[in-house]
């Protein structure tokens, strides 16, 4: 595992992102919010794109106490990204399968340095 | 270009090239070793509504062209095709879907298709891609059976004279019949069976009122056997019926309706005999998915066991004659391992079931869907990725190892 | 009839390892649960990306259920740890997708907002006194109007950021209050949206 050079800081804004190719890995790497995110770009699936899709938040739908439903929302506090092969969707900030939490994606370590992001594959 | 996620904020994504968002296809070709591997596509799509200018002409009925053509015109408020409701694009997620009119293509166009199918089949590393329209599969939907003719006869001459010689004989079809008018699909079967690139024949099967069994189609369905052709059911959803109202999200009217027009129509072809009839005849079942079959072939054998009186042309259980027919892969349903497994072994796989990848739409599979089985034999794998397909429909191998791999399983013909 | 595909196979990576479909009775009465393990999946949709690897566990695992002879030489297979380090891998930029552009900030949404978060302050503090009526006058029937300008000009959306954003019980206190006002009745509302459809 090495550190490998991503970006400059400076330049990578929010909503922006990377996919790098590491010897045989791919890797997309996210800014969301001021934080950094980096993942396996092969989903999961069939092994598409996953790292290049739309992001998007996550759907939930909200009940009351009779069990009854209010209807469908978006969720201010979640944030996907979707696989544009077949609609795979992550968890930004875990990689995980929304349907499946089983399944994750291979998550990487970023840093920064002053103004140099670095990807740790 | 920019998409429109939640509330309102946009996205930016690559504009649309299709070698480029199948990159890792290409990979999983190579890796495969797919090109010494005949593979045939039974079920791919274009999106013939965006050349509706180019097909309507076509049309017979002069009464029936102006109206169509008006429809067009600007100003016009017409609507010539059925056309179904629903999220096939996951308000965006699969991005092919908006962003297909961004992908920049040399030619427009039949041409344009062609370019588009090519660029994917050399991805997935399909030799032959059997091409599909996308709204039209909705034909049956049309309450004038005059329209739905004129439709499916325009179509097809278009599909046949422009789109098929484009392809270097790469992609092949099965034409939709007009099955609300008898003689009409007929006459389409004759006037169109022999045309080069015709494999068949397809009955959209989305389809309320439809019996296949009803007499009045027996003669296409002669006409067709006699000419070796294959009978093709391609399923879909319909949102819209009466027997879908009660869905409330789109997965569930589209996961069922897939299926159940499958089920519908392959009970009344059971359970009538028709395999009887026409025995020689290959009936191929098409993008429903492979989980219905095993219901319906329990279902069916459970009840001709206690009701054989209202079938008495069978000769043998139901699931017996389902065994001779022929099933297309796409979707498959890879969920537990061992029921997909059972699943190969009651429908036959090994000799009956045909790879299709339903490209571009959105569930469509990968080669690597069938090749990475772990249960499926080498033999099994080569089979069901085009062995079976080149024997059906008449594909001659692309190169000399897919032709050696043919013999060594035993599917080669003379094309 | 055509010509044939390039030759590009480039990988050696092997197709899984394969098992004959006879096979499988023995080995499914083994195994109770329908439901394939974690790892069977996790082993799948592995070789769904890169295949079943020589040597690996999944492709020993599928060999034994093939018989003892390709068992052993799928054992036999197992790759050698590499002695010596990799080379250290080639990085390559593949593409960059930069976020949409941000739409500008306004002055007087800016202003709107500080004015927003000023008042909620007000609130949290318990000066109800704060907003005084011919200010809230103002303020209400300015909102009422831009509101509605937007809505006609088709620039639609949410009239709350969420649903957290005030309770059931104040928007049913200014709406009435907003009715009462122009002296509307509710059925005279409800009329008015199944006709209009909004």
């Amino acid at each position: 595992m090495a550190e490998q050079f991503v970006a400059k800081a400076s330049e990578f804004q929010n909503g922006d992102r990377q996919i790098i190719r590491v010897g045989e890995d791919e890797i997309g790497i996210f800014k969301h919010e001021g934080k950094y995110y980096a993942y396996s770009n092969f989903c999961l699936h069939q092994g598409g794109p996953a790292c290049e899709g739309l992001t998007i938040a996550g759907v939930k739908e909200k009940l009351r106490d009779d069990k009854t439903s209010v209807g469908l929302y978006f969720d201010e506090n979640s944030m996907h990204f979707v696989c544009p092969w077949h609609g795979y969707e992550y968890d930004m900030f875990s990689g995980e399968q929304v349907a499946d939490r089983r399944l994750k994606l291979k998550k990487y370590n970023v840093v920064q340095k002053g103004d140099e992001v670095y990807v740790v594959a | 270009m920019d998409l429109i996620a939640d509330r309102g904020r946009r996205v930016t994504v690559e504009e649309l090239n299709t070698s480029r968002l199948l990159a890792h296809a290409d990979k999983q070709s190579r890796d495969r070793k797919f090109d010494e591997v005949l593979i045939v596509d039974c079920d791919a799509h274009h999106y013939e509504n965006e050349h509706f200018g180019d097909i309507l002409p076509y049309m017979e009925n002069e009464v029936f062209k102006q109206l169509a053509l008006a429809s067009r015109a600007k100003g016009g408020r017409g609507s010539v095709a059925p056309s179904g409701f629903g999220y096939q694009d996951m308000g965006g997620r699969v991005t092919r879907y908006p962003l297909r009119s961004s992908e920049k293509t040399d030619q427009s166009g039949a041409k344009r298709d062609v370019q588009l199918g090519m660029r994917w089949m050399d991805a997935m590393s399909v030799d032959y891609s059997c091409l599909f329209p996308t709204g039209m599969l909705n034909i049956g939907l049309h309450p004038q059976k005059e329209m739905e003719f004129e439709l499916c006869w325009a179509y097809a001459r278009w599909v046949t004279e422009k789109v098929l010689p484009e392809s270097g004989g790469r992609f092949y079809t099965m034409l939709c019949l007009p099955f609300g008018d008898p003689e009409g699909s007929l006459r389409m079967v004759e006037h169109f069976g022999d045309r080069p690139g015709v494999g068949g024949f397809m009955v959209t099967s989305v389809r309320d009122n439809l019996q296949v069994h009803d007499n009045r189609h027996m003669k296409t369905y002669a006409a067709i056997q006699e000419r070796g052709k294959v009978l093709a059911f391609h399923s879909g959803p319909h949102w819209g019926s009466s027997t879908f109202q009660s869905c409330n999200r789109f997965i569930s009217a589209h996961a069922l309706g897939f299926s159940w027009y499958n089920i519908l129509h392959c009970t009344n072809w059971v359970v009538n005999g028709m395999g009887e009839r026409f025995p020689k005849m290959p009936v191929l079942w098409i993008e429903a998915g492979l989980a219905w079959i095993p219901f319906l072939m329990q279902r069916l054998d459970h009840e001709y066991m206690l009701r054989p009186s209202e079938c008495p042309i069978l000769k043998k259980k139901p699931s017996d004659y389902m065994r001779d027919m022929f099933y297309s892969s796409q979707p498959m349903e890879i969920q537990d391992m061992e029921a997909l497994e059972t699943t190969f072994r009651m429908i036959k796989a090994d000799t009956q079931l045909l790879y299709a990848s339903d490209y571009p739409h959105w569930d469509f599979d990968l080669p690597s869907t069938i090749s990475d089985l772990p249960f499926v034999s080498e033999k099994a794998v080569h089979n069901i990725l085009g062995g079976t397909a080149h024997k059906l429909f008449k594909l001659p191998p692309r190169n000399e190892k897919q032709k050696a791999n043919l013999i060594k399983h035993g599917n080669y013909v003379e094309c | 009839m055509s010509s044939p595909k390039t030759q590009t196979s480039k990988s050696a990576t092997a197709r899984p390892a394969l098992k004959k479909p006879a096979a499988a009775k023995s080995a499914r009465k083994a195994e109770a649960a329908v439901e394939p393990t974690r790892a069977e999946k996790a082993a799948f949709l592995k070789a769904m990306v890169q295949g079943i690897k020589p040597g690996s566990k999944a492709a020993e695992k599928s060999a034994a259920r093939k018989g003892p002879e390709a068992a052993k030489s799928a054992k036999a297979a197992k790759a050698p740890k590499a002695e010596t380090p990799a080379a250290a891998p080639k990085v390559e930029v593949l593409r960059r997708i930069s976020g949409a552009a941000s739409i500008p900030v306004t002055p007087e949404s800016e202003r709107a907002l500080a004015l927003a978060k000023e008042l909620e302050a007000t609130l949290a503090d318990g000066k109800l006194d704060a907003l005084q009526p011919h200010a809230m006058q103002a303020l209400m029937a300015a909102l009422c109007k831009i509101y509605s300008a937007q809505d006609e000009a088709d620039m639609r959306y949410p009239v709350l950021s969420g649903r957290g954003a005030v309770t059931g019980t104040d928007v049913m206190i200014v709406c009435g209050a907003l009715l009462r006002a122009v002296d509307l009745q509710v059925f005279e509302l409800g009329m008015w949206q199944s006709w209009s459809g909004r």
